[in-house]
């Protein structure tokens, strides 16, 4: 079964095809990452505009890669939440106008449940991924850290999630207050290259035995870190025609241990994460342990769950897997794949089908 | 690492014009054109082979996701056609509430693309004022643009060069700016009645009733389709809607 799958759910505009859930035929991202940068963050009405504008180059690119056209697919997934409302829609209208045009079934996807299913993925003539269940997930991106049990394709049970900041938003907070740039996760991990972590340790929220997590007093401890080092700017005085106070860089003296501290910080974020991956998977006699997510690229993540997994005795070893880096990010090649194994589940949507902004993942 | 298909595309400055060739369109005259207007409250959509026109509207809210497919898909039932005979698309480009726009240009989009139909945008104002515009008569469009404001143009007023923008101004400045037209000037679009009140107690303005101001889906369906037969078609990936005013963003860092 072919599916053709799109995404756009934040400020990526993606499109993919994809054979029976798991081999890769085309992935076409469209990103507006250079359109956020200065503003240091996605700003909503900017990315459904521009969701816009290149949905059907998008579509189009991802058929033309496929070498496929409109008769040749029989499926279309769509991304119906949770994100960002004005950008879902286009995403959701496109498909399933498609679907009626074409008479063919459209699949609603859960975009938490399509990271997940990113991990299925591989390409043509490799051996077909087949990850064992349960499973447990990591789920880490600039929107969400979740941690989630597998129990079957379908059966999801939440077992933590972030109580404050995701572990993406807390890099992109951690480098903007280090003056680095955005994305943070990718600024953050350049910068600790050469930097040691234990010169300037930072506190972890363990939150006892829960399978929660916290970040939101780790930006507070580097505040604190690098506020002696501050040159103080001048005064902004807002003015009332300006929506918002600009936002100005903070500036550091020359002996700032940029190195040092953004090692510091990643350690902290990743720490956490690891461990509470690894633990969870043993707890719940996990076969496999995936990651998923944009920060699921991150080397020191991948580096510490290996080195955790390693570390435990050979009966209770999960096996650890993670997607190829341009699958971790938002893209439709996830889609297509989570569609797939949903429409053998019976998920086919009507015409009543609407986007879910806040969609969760076990249905509350 | 990257999946050996995959391919990250440039943002902003795809055509897909190629997708289309609007030569053969022109030469058939019976091609269905297929009209959307998200633009207000009320909701539009409209059928049109160049002879026989038919529309309907409703009021919708915020659920234009739930139902226009669904309309469209009665809509073209009603007329004994299936949706693979609809052979041009025309779409209202605003302005409107931002959502509701790319709803309906999002399912315009869609069905221009996998249909292989030409896509034609119109600016609400214009098929606002459509109906309208007879004689040499000015005809001013409005339409609510929120909190107190609306948009407005005005049609055919001498001069030209003057007039022929789309404002965005409060219903007090819209009303002085009317009161300045030397000719009789007829007012028509979401003329709420406070305003109507307003403007009709300016001398040589006319305000047409609500019934006669309804049917903006069919004006596009026109305007449209006369763009159309000119062959004046737009670009499936760069048509959007007409925004009035930049997103709020904060200050660059
Ligand atoms: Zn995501």
């Amino acid at each position: 079964m072919i599916i053709l799958g799109i995404e756009t759910s934040c400020d990526e505009t993606a499109a993919a095809v994809v054979v029976d859930g798991r081999e890769l035929r085309s992935n076409v991202i469209a990103s507006q990452l250079e359109l956020h940068a200065p503003y240091g963050g996605v700003v909503p009405e900017l990315a459904a505009r521009g969701q816009l504008q290149a949905i059907v180059p998008v579509i189009q690119a991802a058929l033309d890669d496929a070498v496929m056209s409109w008769s040749d697919i029989d499926a279309i997934a769509v991304t119906q939440g949770p994100g960002l409302a004005g950008s879902l829609l286009v995403g959701v209208n496109m498909a399933k106008t498609l679907a009626y045009t074409l008479d063919k079934p459209l699949v609603p996807v859960n975009h938490l449940e399509s990271h997940i299913y990113a991990n299925w993925i591989s390409n043509r003539g490799e051996r077909w991924k087949r990850p064992a269940f349960p499973a447990v997930v990591l789920l880490v991106s600039g929107g969400h850290t979740e941690l989630i049990l597998v129990r079957d394709h379908g059966d999801y049970t939440h077992l933590g999630r972030t109580l404050d900041d995701a572990a993406g938003e807390a890099f992109d907070k951690g480098a903007r207050l280090l003056g680095l740039g955005y994305p943070g996760g990718p600024a953050i991990q350049r910068a600790a290259q050469e930097g040691n972590p234990a010169n300037y340790p930072l506190p972890r929220a363990w939150l006892g035995d829960s399978w929660d997590f916290s970040f939101s007093g780790l930006k507070t401890a580097l505040l604190r870190q690098v506020e002696p080092y501050r040159i103080p700017a001048e005064r902004i005085v807002p003015s009332p025609d300006l929506p918002f106070v600009p936002h100005r860089p903070p500036v550091y003296r020359d002996d700032l241990p940029l190195a040092d501290l953004a090692a510091a910080f990643q350690d902290a974020v990743i720490e956490v994460l690891a461990s509470k991956a690894v633990r969870a998977a043993v707890a719940h006699d996990a076969r496999t342990l995936l990651l998923a997510g944009g920060v699921a690229a991150n080397a020191l993540l991948r580096g510490r769950i290996t080195a955790g997994i390693e570390a435990l005795a050979s009966e209770t070893k999960p096996v650890f897997e993670f997607p190829p880096i341009d699958l971790c990010t938002d893209n439709a090649a996830m889609v297509a794949a989570a569609g797939y194994f949903g429409l053998r589940r019976g998920m086919q949507a009507g015409w009543e089908f609407d986007v879910d902004a806040r969609l969760s993942l076990v249905g509350n | 690492m990257l999946a050996a298909a995959s391919r990250l595309l440039p943002v902003g400055n795809q055509s897909v014009n190629a997708l289309q060739s609007a030569g053969d369109i022109v030469s058939d005259p019976t091609t269905l054109l297929l009209a959307i207007d998200t633009s207000t409250e009320l909701t539009g959509i409209a059928l049109y082979d160049g002879c026989c026109l038919d529309d309907v509207s409703w009021s919708s809210c915020r659920d234009h996701t739930v139902m226009l497919l669904d309309e469209i898909d009665h809509q073209v039932k009603r007329r004994g056609r299936t949706v693979r005979e609809i052979g041009a698309i025309g779409v209202a480009m605003g302005p409107g509430r931002f959502n509701a726009l790319r709803v309906g240009m999002s399912i315009a989009k869609g069905l221009a693309f996998s249909l292989e139909a030409p896509l034609i945008g119109i600016p609400t104002l214009e098929a606002a004022a459509h109906p309208f515009r007879q004689g040499t008569q000015p005809v001013a469009a409005v339409i609510g643009a929120g909190r107190e404001r609306v948009a407005w143009r005005v049609f055919d007023c001498e001069p030209a060069e003057y007039w022929a923008e789309t404002r965005n101004t409060s219903a007090g400045e819209f009303v002085s700016s009317i009161a300045t037209i030397a000719a009789d000037v007829c007012v028509t679009g979401e003329v709420q009645p406070a305003l109507r009140e307003a403007l009709t107690s300016l001398t040589g303005v006319t305000v047409p009733p609500l019934s006669g101001r309804l049917g903006r889906a069919a004006a596009v369906a026109e305007l449209a389709y006369h763009r159309m037969e000119r062959g004046e078609t737009d670009d499936l990936a760069m048509l959007e809607p007409v925004y009035l005013h930049g997103a709020r963003t904060p200050q660059p860092r």
